[in-house]
């Protein structure tokens, strides 16, 4: 797969998303990549919704999930990742995403920051949305599976 | 409901409600390390001792990082704590949860608990499973076996004895299935083998006979199917079964007193008798069992030896009576929430696997 962009913007603040062969097979062995059960409309959709409520930390990243009926989350990443993070693109280049959470193994250790500011209130505002229930929020906290 | 008509006690509760402080949101409880009592580890890596009538002894920060609590273990005069960040060790003083350092071990962990021959053990993901023994010191380093190439992601481990093989590591691996290795601390190899089930993510497991040189064990898959063991390290062919009724997300399968418990999304569980039953040889398919069902929004729970379950909700840490729900079931589990249900057993459909993990050394740091 090369790098292309999803054919819409996010409704919200039309922000264009692109596809990154690098989290999509072709990257490296540690790269995390999207679960090959996910349409790119799915992908997308998991951006729009994260833009459309809002579920930004303090340097702009947005982060989002994708429910799975009433209480569960789909699994977004080969490595049942259920969160996923969006990075703060520059201004007027498109956005893209990759699977994230569960333990934080994704950088050499002198490279791992703790994630606690942004997950606080990044989660925070999926109970508020109701993306996510309390107890869900709790445990995503901790690194385990909902 | 949360009373039960008991044997001539019809007022006994079920469960009571601990009482935490004010600010402390807890995310993980457990049993004291070191003695009678109990640990809560809250959401910004504090934790909090009491004893069992739930006076505060000493609440205490206990991650590097500051985040959540999900493991407590201890061994010897050493206690570890675990969270998605790192491991914290903790060489102990005088007080319970005394220390003047810590080591960190800049691995996330998935929890953590001890081997009989006095090693901490954390399942860290696909990054394998880690090994730690005290006495620690600044420079003390940990064992990290892992495999490349596979979809074993240790996620819990426990640990068994039997007095043919020794002591045993068993592991939920995810989708990788369940694996399980004889364990020797400081070898260079681990031969583990797995047993894999086509699409089944295997999310806790527990021992059966956690008092007795047993390696029966029962796994759990996210969906809610049991997969019980006579001997987690030779069995080939488990008995994997189903509740259709179990509601939500799993999340924990406990065992105490010839009982199962299953904490989902939706509710807890105690399957009366059940290890009891499979342990002992005896039919389990076609069988009904009682099925006594408390309705919550499960967080996490873990057992406090054979007399106390506290279980997590989003609200409040409950306080079960192990004993007293044993003791009542079957016979006296007739009012309420009380269900009677079949098993289906689903046709096995395991790969069994041998995998060599390699041991690293992953030096710590002091903090």
């Amino acid at each position: 797969m090369q790098d292309h962009e999803h054919p819409r913007s996010t409704a919200r603040s039309q922000y264009r998303y692109l596809f990154t062969a690098k989290h999509h097979g072709g990257g490296s062995k540690g790269d995390a990549m999207w679960h090959p059960s996910l349409s790119e409309d799915d992908e997308f959709g998991v951006f729009d919704r994260a833009d459309d409520l809002e579920l930004s930390d303090e340097a702009g990243n947005l982060y989002g999930a994708l429910p799975d009926g009433e209480g569960s989350l789909r699994f977004l990443g080969t490595w049942q990742q259920q969160i996923s993070k969006f990075p703060c693109a520059g201004e007027g280049a498109p956005w893209h995403g990759y699977p994230l959470w569960a333990l934080n193994d994704s950088a050499p250790p002198s490279r791992r920051k703790p994630s606690r500011g942004w997950a606080t209130a990044v989660f925070i505002r999926m109970v508020e949305t109701g993306l996510i229930t309390r107890g869900m929020r709790i445990r995503l906290m901790k690194g385990d599976h909902v | 409901m949360n009373r039960l008509p008991g044997n001539g006690d019809r007022s006994a509760p079920l469960f009571t409600r601990v009482q935490l402080p004010k600010g402390f949101e807890v995310c993980w409880a457990g049993p004291q390390p070191f003695r009678d009592g109990f640990c809560f580890g809250s959401d910004d890596g504090r934790l909090l001792f009491t004893d069992e009538k739930g006076a505060q002894l000493r609440l205490g920060a206990a991650s590097d990082s500051g985040e959540a609590i999900n493991g407590v273990a201890g061994v010897g005069t050493a206690m570890a704590v675990s969270t998605r960040q790192e491991v914290n060790l903790f060489p102990l003083l005088d007080n319970v949860g005394g220390h003047d350092f810590s080591v960190v071990i800049p691995h996330g962990a998935h929890g953590i608990t001890t081997t009989p021959s006095g090693y901490f053990i954390a399942p860290l993901g696909r990054t394998g499973i880690m090994t730690v023994k005290p006495p620690l010191s600044p420079s003390s380093r940990a064992t990290v076996y892992s495999d490349d190439g596979t979809d074993f992601s240790a996620y819990r481990v426990i640990s068994l004895h039997s007095a043919a093989d020794g002591e045993v590591m068993a592991c939920a691996g995810r989708l990788g299935g369940i694996g399980a290795a004889k364990f020797s601390g400081g070898q260079q190899t681990q031969h583990m083998t797995t047993v894999t089930f086509k699409a089944l993510d295997i999310v806790d497991l527990c021992a059966l006979r956690s008092e007795a040189d047993s390696l029966a064990v029962a796994a759990l898959g996210r969906d809610g199917t049991l997969i019980l063991f006579q001997d987690i390290l030779h069995d080939r062919q488990p008995l994997r079964i189903r509740y259709d009724a179990v509601e939500g997300v799993a999340y924990r399968i406990l065992s105490c007193r010839g009982d199962i418990f299953l904490l989902t999304s939706k509710a807890l569980y105690l399957l009366a008798g059940l290890a009891g039953r499979f342990v002992a040889g005896e039919p389990v398919e076609g069988v009904t069992t009682p099925v006594f069902v408390v309705r919550a929004e499960g967080v996490d729970a873990n057992l406090c030896g054979e007399e106390w379950l506290l279980v997590v909700t989003p609200d409040e840490v409950r306080k079960f009576d192990v004993r007293l729900m044993h003791d009542s079931t079957p016979q006296d589990l007739s009012q309420g929430e009380i269900r009677d249900w079949n098993p289906k057993n689903f046709p096995l459909e395991a790969e069994r696997r041998h995998l060599q993990q390699r041991s690293t050394r992953v030096p710590a740091g002091a903090a």
